[in-house]
């Protein structure tokens, strides 16, 4: 489906409209925004086969959120942190659903994502998913929000809520907790 | 990693390639992602032109405001603290919550009466239903699925469903006309363990039942009827949520297969069994 636009419609403009009733605007800013938000579900959740679903949720709460967007900070970051807080809520559904299990005495314990969910992934970039979900919440979630989705340190900043000194200080300790996780040195 | 040493820099490296790599993967195959996002909006919005107005309809907010106002009378009604609600159980993605039954019965319930499944109970007990449940516009049944990705409740033994909606809340309703009775038969999204829907009813009216299935298997369910009870929704914290809250009749409620089930209406319970043998499992 193709949403005809003016060259140069800022998210603002796509947001206004879809306030306004404009289902097609708020697609179109899903279609902007889907690749960032697929790599921040799938990073955060640690399950690319869920970060699909966690999308579409996520944008349609957005949608339903529309009527609390201020309009005085950038649009990409306020929707990423509506899915990341979707992608955190999946994770913590999933991982409670397999302590029942295991308290039960159906699983052994909690699995990790089954291997061919993350198949199209290189040993190296699942090693590293697989290290960064074993960090803190707030760690994770800087690392991701700052380089694997790839926000600007103020974006990053409005997307988690913190001044962006903050954003420094903490993607700085959260690398040296990865390498850790790792199992690797601080190299050169 | 493979020197067992690594930079910030090249370790940021992996990181922007790790979400490459996901990019990769995940965008091809989502396509429809803003499709299915725009499908869902529509059905749960009623269209482009109501736009963000959720309860903007006069007709609806009253409605939501009398069934607001019941609940508040039924719970002053009811004998006890309120807030001391020991234990709730799920039946799928329904926490059900037993709470006390009042002492004696609202004078409207006799019941084998066309329960007050209705948004809108302040009317006159003497008034006939009303349009008993805010439901939103019909949808078209594969708007329904792709909005919601759950099967379509189909109920063989009723005939034909006169129109399907997507009410707010991972859910599809369909309508049936049993005699000139009201039959809603729904199918609920969400888990157990995530259930976005609550009912609270009296201890009394809550009865474990199995539901037969289609191939004679049956599934553990529960049988409310009686006294009209509230039905509402759930946060994503599990906490009663702001959604619309209403009155519902008679129901039963099963899961099978991790799919939540539920027949709604002026029903026994032998009648809704019979519904319930009759969809696809």
């Amino acid at each position: 489906m193709t949403y005809r636009l003016e060259p140069g419609t800022t998210d603002v403009v796509l947001v206004t409209r879809a306030r306004n009733g404009d289902n097609e605007a708020f697609g179109e800013l899903v279609r902007r925004h889907q690749a960032a938000a697929l790599r921040l579900a799938a990073a955060v959740s640690g399950s690319t086969e869920e970060a699909r679903d966690i999308v579409q949720e996520a944008f349609v709460k957005a949608y339903r959120a529309l009527g609390h967007f201020r309009g005085d900070v950038p649009v990409r970051p306020w929707l990423l942190r509506i899915v990341a807080n979707e992608a955190k809520n999946s994770r913590r559904g999933r991982t409670r659903r397999a302590q029942r299990e295991v308290r039960h005495g159906t699983l052994a314990v909690v699995p990790p994502p089954a291997p061919d969910e993350l198949a199209a992934l290189s040993m190296d970039a699942r090693h590293l998913l697989d290290s960064l979900t074993t960090l803190g919440h707030g760690d994770r979630e800087v690392l991701v929000f700052r380089y694997v989705v790839g926000l600007t340190e103020a974006e990053t900043a409005i997307a988690i809520g913190t001044p962006v000194g903050t954003v420094k200080s903490r993607s700085s300790r959260a690398l040296t907790r990865l390498r850790h996780a790792m199992g690797v040195e601080e190299g050169r | 990693m493979n020197d067992g040493s690594m930079s910030d820099t090249a370790l940021i490296d992996r990181l922007a390639d790790l979400g490459e790599q996901l990019e990769r993967d995940l965008v091809d195959a989502s396509d429809d992602l803003a499709d299915a996002v725009v499908a869902r909006i529509r059905v749960e919005h009623g269209g482009a032109r109501s736009g963000l107005a959720v309860i903007g309809r006069p007709a609806r907010l009253w409605s939501l405001a009398a069934a607001v106002l019941l609940l508040v009378v039924v719970l002053v009604a009811l004998p006890g603290p309120r807030h001391t609600i020991a234990r709730w159980f799920g039946v799928g993605s329904v926490r059900i919550e037993p709470v006390p039954t009042p002492a004696s019965p609202a004078p409207t319930a006799d019941g084998q009466a066309a329960p007050r499944a209705t948004s809108a109970p302040a009317t006159s007990a003497a008034e006939p239903d009303p349009d008993p449940i805010d439901l939103g516009p019909p949808v078209a049944p594969d708007d329904a699925v792709a909005a919601t990705g759950l099967p379509l409740p189909v109920a063989s033994s009723l005939g034909e469903p006169e129109a399907f909606y997507v009410p707010s809340g991972p859910q599809i309703v369909a309508r049936y006309d049993l005699d000139g009775r009201t039959v809603l038969v729904a199918v609920l999204g969400g888990t157990t363990d995530e259930p976005v829907f609550m009912k609270q009813a009296g201890s009394e009216q809550i009865t474990a039942v199995d539901v037969p299935g289609a191939e004679g298997e049956s599934a553990p369910g529960v049988w409310i009827d009686g006294e009209p009870h509230t039905f509402g929704y759930l946060d994503a914290n599990g906490e009663p949520g702001t959604g619309p809250l209403r009155l519902a009749g008679d129901t039963l409620l099963w899961e099978r297969e991790g799919v939540t089930w539920r027949v709604e209406g002026a029903l026994n319970l032998a009648e809704a069994l019979e519904i319930a043998g009759s969809m696809e499992p």
